[in-house]
């Protein structure tokens, strides 16, 4: 019962991340000039976005260059104030859904299709996996 | 007229094949032979296409003019996007967003002309926008803003414009 209403409370984030997400990028991408690629995009995507909307950007991004991409946040904002470690683990994914759909807004408003999932291994580190989905 | 807008619309994803450079295309094309309309097309990065059509009854509308409407018009629809009771896909109908339009002209024409510095307050008084998919893009769509009146209407009229 426990783990079904959670599931839905994560959906629920997400979508508004989603939502949140799409005006988001619309208001930061007014000005900017237009992107090359898809590669681009992500570039933005962890260098403005992040730094306007955490303040900071993404310590690490990865790509396998087709369609899948790992940005790694080494001191992720939201989750700073809950631990140094593994403690509270399990709590950590309802913080992060309304991120994943951030991006998943974002992205969806540049014209990508995109699957974003986060994990986390050791607190406040974490790490959002991209997949985009090619039509 | 209709038809006009897809055609447009298909001219534009052909034109943005060429040069991703800038970001906004400013291009005077389909001059039609019975109604001299002007279309102008304006893309942003997020792949959201404005469309406007204008019917030039006397004189052209100038260039800048033209990018300031559409700065505008962009700048409009963010905060529209930003709306947390809008659902992206839901047409926009909205008086106050048009009023932003609203441009004077008073430099640009030459005092000689009587007729244009009486009538040079041009507002946008009315429009609704309609809400296209392209064919080309998964997300983005167009917006068809229509512009049917000369400048000798007064800004007391609520008119309304719409294309379908």
């Amino acid at each position: 019962m426990r783990a079904e209403e959670n599931g839905r409370c994560i959906t629920k984030l997400e979508n508004m991340g989603f939502r949140v997400g799409q005006g988001l990028i619309e208001r930061f991408t007014k000005d900017t000039a237009r992107f090359k690629d898809e590669l681009d995009i992500m570039k933005f995507i962890c260098k403005d976005f992040w730094t306007t909307v955490f303040k900071k950007q993404i310590d690490n991004l990865r790509t396998n260059h087709q369609g899948i991409y790992v940005l790694q946040d080494n001191k992720f904002r939201l989750l700073t104030q809950m631990s140094a470690g593994k403690q509270y683990l399990e709590h950590a994914s309802k913080y992060l859904a309304f991120t994943c759909g951030l991006i998943r807004g974002g992205l969806s408003n540049l014209g990508i299709k995109s699957i974003v999932t986060a994990e986390v291994s050791s607190m406040p580190a974490c790490k959002f996996q991209v997949m985009i989905q090619k039509l | 007229m209709v038809h006009t807008s897809l055609d447009v619309v298909d001219e534009k994803i052909s034109a943005m094949g060429k040069a991703l450079v800038d970001q906004r295309e400013l291009y005077l094309g389909l001059l039609y032979p019975t109604e001299d309309y002007k279309v102008y097309g304006y893309v942003t990065n997020s792949k959201v296409k404005f469309v406007m059509v204008v019917d030039s009854s006397n004189t052209a509308l100038r260039d800048n003019e033209i990018r300031s409407m559409f700065r505008k018009l962009h700048n409009s629809y963010t905060d529209v996007m930003c709306n947390p009771f809008y659902n992206p896909g839901d047409r926009i109908q909205s008086r106050t967003l048009v009023v932003l339009g609203t441009m004077t002209r008073q430099k640009t024409l030459p005092p000689s002309q009587g007729q244009a510095v009486t009538a040079c307050k041009w507002a946008v008084l009315g429009g609704t926008w309609r809400r296209e998919i392209s064919k080309g893009d998964s997300a983005g769509s167009s917006f068809i803003f229509s512009l049917l009146q000369g400048p000798t209407r007064t800004p007391d009229h609520k008119g309304s414009v719409s294309l379908a």
